[in-house]
């Protein structure tokens, strides 16, 4: 929209910069907190950044927090990364085969496969967990990085975005790939991979915060320290028994969970908005 | 090079539908052949099961005397060049050229050698690093014809290449498309429902029409002689007067509708039972005459006044029957006129009205 009109841009302006403060100040808070001692911050919410920074990170992140079983928080991110992207990886490459099959085969029942995969869409990981727990652990997989990732791979949502982006591109370029002499594969690879990129890039943001951000799935199939990871590990800080509840080391911590969500959107950011953007190709 | 034969070929579409029923060619070497028709005549449907990428109901596809109705289209060693162009929007000129022969695993200093040769031919040498979306329409359409020339195909198939570009680029690129055919000698299928285009380019037409051949012939046989009404409907512009009119027993006249008498005599060895024929003029042929040598006069309505050329719309005298003439030059006439027209013997067309046959 191209409009000239001062008091509306006063106005928006202001409009998001409330936003933004809203949005902004209990991240604020909680840096704060982050770098004051235990005491300054047990009666008051300190308003002003403190001087403990240093010992209060690198006590979480080598040590770890007694309360939550002395994990060191480098693992739990680490853990957090390693389910993240095995979810976002998985994700993205089955479904993007899927898509693939569905739209450019002809085999019978396609149509019904497409509904098949479009249902599970109704059904969160929430409401197939009890099964899926079972699966899972006659599998032999609990407390592993497989029992982590694989059930939460499978996506209606992702398949669904892939198919209508390769219902987009023009017949006539999958003609020319094989008048070209380009077979299924090459296809895949040369033409139909290197055009999926934005749409890739903005899969990924998305599903890596999806995947960073797993509670419920963690909580139930790891039970072994070492696996925790740092969302399952921030939520165990909170519960402290007989003890005084390290708010500073919890908001250290969330803070961390933080930063790597946020360095992936920002580094993909221009390609995350190309890909939900973008309509020509 | 090669010749490709296509014989009593049949499409039909799942839930019966008959695109196309029994179309039957023979294309020479180095011949280059349009297949032309109004949208939904099958024309590009035909193309398609030439290049592999509709299956053939029945009948024989031959390239080169090698019958390839269940061969891939990469196998089939022919090139294509789509309507929409169809390049790999990720693929710079260059890549998007030497993508089919590097699938065919041609030595990498050859594909160069080729590309660049290509390229040359094609004025698209300064352009080989660029995107296809960074280049303008005509030099686009260049490129999918660089595709295709690149791999020296045994057959050329295009489909509707020009119908994207603005008139004047179309103009060019058709005569671009006619050098380079008459240079490389390539046999080449053409497919286009622009009738100029047809005309210009083939060697020889192929007229279609709801899936079946019209005529087959050169353009101006197609032109002079077309075989059915409709064929003498879509060739030409403005198209063919064809007036509904009644032959006389006695052979040397035919009677335009109730009673109005063209002497005309050169349709002796006519036969036809009921006598009821239509009339073909080309609105070129009818020229505007004294009024004592006029064979019937013309009511103007309409003047479209071209410089090269004055088109003449009207109705034929007390009938209401419409008549278009195109008289050459700029022509003192004017809008509620009584034009006196004539035409001679041998630029009149007589078809059955039953079942579209030339009868003369």
């Amino acid at each position: 929209m191209v409009e000239n009109r001062p008091l509306l841009t006063l106005f928006t302006h202001l409009f998001l910069m409330v936003g933004i403060v809203i949005v902004v100040f209990p991240i604020y808070i909680a840096l704060v907190a982050s770098t004051h001692e235990v005491q300054d911050i047990l009666t008051t919410v300190q308003g002003w950044f403190g001087s403990a920074m240093f010992e209060n990170y690198s006590t979480i992140l080598i040590s770890g927090k007694e309360s939550a079983r002395g994990i060191p928080v480098w693992m739990m991110m680490l853990n957090s990364l390693i389910m993240a992207l095995g979810i976002v990886i998985g994700k993205i490459s089955i479904s993007i085969i899927s898509a693939y099959a569905i739209v450019y085969f002809r085999f019978p029942f396609r149509m019904f496969f497409f509904w098949l995969i479009f249902v599970t869409l109704m059904l969160p990981v929430e409401v197939r967990i009890l099964p899926t727990y079972e699966v899972v652990a006659n599998l032999g997989l609990l407390n592993s990085y497989a029992g982590l990732i694989l059930p939460l791979i499978a996506s209606a949502t992702a398949t669904f975005l892939f198919r209508q982006f390769f219902l987009t591109i023009p017949d006539e370029l999958a003609e020319a790939a094989r008048v070209d002499g380009a077979g299924p594969f090459r296809f895949f690879f040369d033409i139909l991979l290197p055009l999926s990129r934005t749409n890739i890039a903005a899969l990924f943001v998305i599903l890596f915060i999806y995947g960073w951000n797993q509670y419920l799935w963690p909580l139930l199939v790891t039970t072994d320290e070492s696996m925790t990871t740092i969302v399952v590990g921030m939520q165990q800080m909170l519960y402290v028994q007989d003890n005084i509840p390290e708010w500073h080391l919890t908001m250290a911590t969330a803070i961390l969970a933080m930063i790597l969500p946020l360095t992936v959107v920002i580094l993909m950011q221009r390609q995350f908005v190309k890909g939900l953007v973008e309509t020509e190709k | 090079m090669a010749t490709v034969t296509i014989k009593d070929a049949v499409k039909t579409y799942p839930g019966n539908v008959q695109a196309l029923h029994g179309i039957s060619i023979e294309i020479e070497d180095g011949e280059l052949i349009v297949m032309v028709g109004p949208s939904g005549c099958g024309k590009s449907t035909m193309l398609r099961m030439v290049a592999g990428l509709e299956t053939v109901t029945s009948g024989d596809i031959h390239i080169n005397g090698e019958w390839v109705n269940k061969k891939e289209p990469a196998d089939r060693d022919i090139a294509m060049v789509f309507q929409n162009y169809a390049l790999y929007p990720h693929m710079s000129v260059y890549q998007n050229m030497a993508y089919g022969l590097k699938n065919r695993k041609i030595p990498k200093d050859e594909i160069e050698q080729r590309v660049q040769d290509t390229a040359k031919i094609l004025e698209l040498e300064e352009f080989l690093k660029r995107k296809p979306k960074e280049l303008s329409g005509g030099q686009r359409q260049r490129v999918a014809m660089g595709r295709a020339i690149v791999r020296e195909p045994k057959v050329f198939l295009f489909d509707e290449p020009l119908s994207n570009l603005d008139a004047k680029l179309r103009v060019q690129m058709r005569l671009e498309i006619k050098r380079l055919q008459d240079r490389l000698g390539v046999t080449t299928i053409y497919v286009t429902h622009d009738q100029v285009e047809a005309m210009t380019l083939g060697h020889r037409l192929l007229l279609m029409n709801e899936g079946r051949v019209e005529q087959i012939g050169t353009p101006l046989e197609v032109y002079e002689k077309p075989q059915t009404l409709f064929v003498a409907g879509f060739i030409g512009s403005p198209s063919m007067n064809l007036i509904p009119v009644r032959l006389d027993p006695s052979g040397n006249q035919v009677i335009l509708g109730e009673s109005l008498p063209l002497p005309l005599n050169n349709f002796e060895n006519i036969v036809n039972g009921d006598s009821s024929v239509t009339l073909g003029m080309r609105p070129e042929h009818l020229e505007a005459c004294e009024t004592e040598n006029a064979l019937m006069f013309l009511q103007v309505e309409l003047l479209e006044k071209l410089g090269a050329d004055t088109v003449v719309y009207g109705s034929l005298d007390q009938t209401d029957t419409a008549l278009t003439v195109r008289l050459s030059g700029i022509h003192p006439v004017d809008t509620g006129d009584r034009l006196p027209v004539t035409i001679t013997p041998e630029h009149l067309h007589i078809f059955d009205s039953d079942t579209g046959n030339r009868l003369n």
